[in-house]
């Protein structure tokens, strides 16, 4: 059908995610994922009579913070509302929201393959209570309640329709999980249901009026979204296209059957009856407070991945690699600036990106932070490399660095990585072991050129014991001294 | 004995001290009297257990000369819409006849620190929404002044803190907590004779309060005498890390000077016209007119002001009152605690027929309407209306307290009505007419204190009203002490 391809899809994101906090948002419990349930629930969770709300301020500094992250305009007056609905899973019969978001406006930009960012308006960022949750037990008509959740602080993060498809809105989600991670305003689990995603789709022709929106539920989990996006984009187009309306619902995805599916229709909108929340005062926050948390921010990946790029000349590929991984460029800056003085940036780059990514994906290791290989190890291979030890047998290898003996050098360095992580021996030896054309000597020496804590040795006495074991150990040192 | 159940604390706190009486004896009596006047019904719940405990571990107290202050032992009641933990807390409806909490309110928390002891919890109208005392599911608490035995037919307590009135008024105890909405203090306070306190919003805790409107409610004390009134809001108020709108500012005790040493001289005292409405009493504009003229003999400014906004203060409150009520009852669905009908054909159903159940007809009907002014194609026309008339009601009284410092009104239009006379009416509109003279000081967040002055002809308490600006609780009840001394009301505590 030709016709489907000149229909552009508009899609937007509403994203709760679970602020990181002790307490949670309105109670003084702690909030914590995969206890018992029912043993973390306060009074006021619970919607016992005559409780009242205090604001856990953590959450309000969460709340701002992500506002400087994403750049938005900082409410200096901040309010709370109730949301009303019946459910079991909601003790109070309503919610405690924001009907007026502490946070308008801002950003994400998010790169496309071709490397061209685009941004990403958000509508507004608000905080509000978690609700408990409820499980129907099949084949019953019990219904289990578990109120551990009730009450958990949310920032609820929405996004203007600016997306246009599944794989656009997955790269949002990361980027702004990566965000909020960096941020520490939430740590994202997505299996811990940390972060939750509903998409709002709908197709129309290009200069037309937006069409019906369709309200995906919980689509969370990298392959749903992006799947469940798309296949309701496919979904409505036809629909069109055939001549039918699109009705205003609330659908969900299901992964086995890859399609998307009615939950409930929505023919007119439930009405909340919003009242504004008359046991929380209005909080004047003032100016001042929000600058002093802004330098408390700490530096936002955008920021890094530009002022590494620059600092170290390296290209935006491996910037990119480097930012999303949560302690990369930490370890990447130990290794450049600390041990590696001298040494070449993009080198080091290159195998914290390629090959020491590649051995902690192998042993699961997700932080930088936990690499069991030392970034001082690293820098004498480095060293290695650059002084031409490092040599071997051609290889087709292609990096872009200038460099002698280059491609051979730095392939075979690879090799040597997976040895560092396995073995506590001396750098040199491992690579004298896995590359028998090296010398161990010579790889002393250039290790002790670097800015090495290597002392002199004086002593004539211990430099014959020290050469004399390295000969012994080398069958290739040619005549003895 | 029964003269001491009548006097006030500070004369039975000397009798403590000196031994010539204990508290275990105060209490036995105290409880014995409560049974006596049964007939009242202003108890839902007598706690005799934990008050003969309390009193045991008080009369230790004393007899080695630690009392933990001028409450200690002495036996108070409060309204059964504050929770008090391990005590039955029913707010007088069926939805929570069953329901015992596991924490205090703070008002009772302060009490008991203070050594307080604790008798019952009263009887109000379901939770507190009336002026009568009589949509409760306990039963009518009944006014005891004029009371016939031989015929049923009573004189209403008021409401809806009616029971925690009669309590008082009957020499039961020395001091009752109620709550003020819109009056919920003043008026049976005021129909039974008695000194009734609304202190400034957000000055005395509300956590453990069950709520009525949150915006406006706060806990009333109610006692025989200003002194005495003193002593108990000296206990309890003061800020709350519990509830996020009591006031933060740090709470000075009030010490009044004694009578003797009290003037009125050059004390700026208004009286708004808008009070003096259509359906005003006549024998309760002479008292008006009578205790104004007492105040100017005797020093005081007194000057007509105008508060042109009055007379839409009682719809406004309906309907802020209405809004607030439907979002208040949301949780009670019968899940985690408080009444659960027999249903089991859907969730829906559970809830719907439980809170059909729980609640009496006042309730659902306030649900209701309530729920029709939130929708949102009705919350500017209504609420956000409601809202913007408030803030002219608050502006009234701004503008007055620029040129008088409190002003003294009428509480209630009449004296107590009979019970078969009240009852003709609905619940809302016998609340439209009583709460006229009581509710704008809820609006305004302002405190107001209700004192008898005289019998009427019939042999019922008239009683008036002062009102000043927020946190002008000593000058207000300096006033009221003043008056209170000049007009020597007698208490008609039952034998």
């Amino acid at each position: 059908m030709g016709s489907t391809q000149l229909l552009t899809a508009l899609v937007g994101l509403e994203v709760h995610a679970q602020i990181f906090s002790k307490f949670k948002v309105f109670s003084k419990v702690k909030a914590l994922f995969g206890e018992k349930p029912n043993t973390l629930v306060s009074l006021l969770d619970a919607g016992f009579p005559g409780t009242l709300p205090v604001l856990n301020r953590r959450c309000l500094d969460a709340a701002i913070i992500t506002g400087l992250a994403l750049r938005g305009n900082i409410s200096n007056y901040v309010t709370f509302d109730r949301k009303h609905y019946f459910y079991s899973d909601l003790p109070l019969g309503y919610q405690i929201t924001q009907k007026t978001p502490i946070v308008t406006g801002g950003y994400v930009i998010v790169k496309d393959e071709r490397g061209m960012g685009r941004e990403i308006r958000i509508e507004g960022v608000h905080l509000e209570q978690d609700s408990g949750k409820s499980f129907e037990l099949q084949g019953t008509k019990a219904t289990l309640v578990d109120l551990n959740r009730c009450g958990v602080g949310l920032l609820e993060i929405v996004t203007k329709p600016d997306l246009r498809n599944g794989q656009e809105a997955l790269t949002f989600v990361r980027e702004l999980r990566r965000i909020l991670q960096e941020i520490g305003v939430c740590t994202a689990k997505v299996a811990a249901g940390e972060m939750r995603v509903d998409a709002n789709v709908s197709v129309h022709s290009p200069g037309g009026p937006p069409g019906t929106r369709v309200e995906l539920k919980n689509v969370s989990g990298a392959k749903s979204l992006r799947e469940a996006i798309d296949q309701e984009i496919d979904r409505q187009k036809e629909l069109t296209t055939s001549g039918y309306a699109v009705s205003r619902e609330t659908r969900s995805y299901s992964l086995r059957s890859r399609s998307t599916f009615v939950k409930r229709v929505k023919e007119s909108l439930e009405d909340y009856r919003y009242l504004p929340e008359p046991d929380l005062p209005a909080i004047l926050v003032p100016k001042s407070y929000v600058e002093h948390l802004r330098t408390r921010l700490p530096e936002l990946p955008l920021n890094t991945l530009s002022r590494i790029s620059k600092q170290y000349g390296i290209g935006t590929r491996q910037c990119q690699i480097l930012v999303a991984r949560p302690g990369a460029v930490q370890y990447f800056e130990k290794g450049s600036e600390k041990v590696c003085q001298g040494r070449k940036a993009s080198l080091v780059a290159s195998l914290v990106v390629y090959d020491v990514m590649k051995e902690l994906n192998k042993q699961k290791i997700e932080n930088f932070e936990d690499c069991p290989l030392p970034p001082e190890r690293l820098g004498i291979l480095v060293d290695a490399v650059a002084e031409g030890i490092v040599s071997g047998t051609t290889s087709s290898f292609k990096i872009m660095f200038r460099i002698n003996h280059c491609s051979t050098a730095v392939s075979n360095a690879k090799l040597v990585i997976p040895h560092l992580f396995a073995s506590s021996k001396s750098v040199a030896q491992i690579i004298e072991e896995v590359i028998p054309t090296t010398s161990s000597a010579s790889i002393l020496l250039s290790s002790t050129r670097s800015k090495n804590n290597w002392r002199q040795i004086d002593d004539p006495e211990e430099a014959e014991r020290f050469c004399r074991s390295c000969f012994s150990n080398s069958p290739v040192v040619g005549d003895p001294f | 004995m029964d003269k001491l159940l009548s006097a006030n604390i500070k004369t039975v706190f000397q009798f403590l001290i000196d031994g010539r009486i204990t508290v275990s004896e105060l209490i036995s009596n105290t409880l014995e009297k409560a049974h006596r006047l049964k007939k009242y019904n202003a108890f839902i719940t007598l706690t005799e257990n934990e008050a003969q405990q309390r009193a045991q571990q008080s009369t230790q107290r004393y007899k080695i000369k630690k009392p933990l202050s001028e409450l200690d032992g002495i036996p108070i009641a409060i309204k059964d819409n504050f929770c008090t933990s391990n005590i039955k807390t029913t707010c007088a409806s069926r939805m929570l006849s069953n329901f015992i909490p596991t924490y205090n309110a703070t008002v009772y928390e302060r009490l008991i620190t203070a050594g307080a002891i604790l008798i019952g919890k009263t009887n109000l109208d379901q939770f507190a929404m009336g002026s009568g005392t009589v949509d409760s599911v306990s039963g009518p608490a009944k006014n005891h002044w004029m009371y016939n035995e031989n015929n049923d037919n009573f004189y209403i307590s008021g409401g809806s803190s009616g029971g925690s009135a009669i309590s008082v008024a009957t020499g039961t105890c020395f001091a009752a907590i109620g709550s003020d909405t819109g009056g919920s203090t003043r008026n049976p306070a005021s129909y039974c004779g008695l000194v009734g306190l609304k202190p400034t919003y957000g000055l005395v805790s509300r956590y453990g309060l069950i709520p009525l409107v949150n915006s406006m409610d706060v806990p009333g004390i109610l006692t025989r005498t200003v002194d005495d009134c003193v002593v108990v809001l000296n206990c309890v108020a003061g800020f709350d890390p519990k509830d996020s709108t009591s006031l933060t500012k740090p709470y000075r005790k009030i010490r009044l000077p004694s009578v003797n040493k009290l003037s009125i001289k050059n004390l700026k005292v208004g009286i708004p016209n808008e009070y003096h409405c259509e359906h005003l009493d006549e024998e309760v504009l002479d008292v008006w007119n009578e205790v104004a003229k007492l105040l100017e003999c005797n020093g005081a400014k007194i000057q007509q002001v105008s508060m042109p906004h009055t007379e839409y203060s009682i719809v406004c409150y309906s309907i802020l009152n209405q809004c607030e009520v439907a979002s208040n009852m949301a949780r009670y669905d019968g899940i985690e605690y408080g009444f659960r009908a027999k249903e089991d054909a859907s969730t829906e159903k559970l809830f719907a027929t439980s809170r059909s159940l729980g609640f009496n007809e006042v309730v659902r009907n306030r649900i209701l309407t309530g729920n029709y002014f939130l929708l949102t194609r009705n919350y500017d026309k209504y609420f956000n209306q409601a809202l913007r008339v408030r803030r002219l009601i608050v502006q009234d009284f701004d503008e007055v307290w620029e040129n008088v410092q409190l002003l003294l009104t009428p509480t209630t239009l009449t004296t107590a009505p009979l019970y078969e006379d009240f009852v003709q009416k609905t619940n809302r509109d016998q609340c439209a007419l009583q709460d006229y003279c009581t509710q704008p000081a809820n609006m305004a967040g302002i405190p107001a204190v209700t004192l008898p002055i005289k019998l009427s002809s019939k042999g019922m308490p008239i009683s008036l009203q002062i009102m000043g600006k927020n946190l002008s609780e000593p000058m207000l009840l300096a006033l009221a002490k003043y008056i209170e001394n000049a007009v020597q009301f007698k208490h008609c505590t039952e034998i």
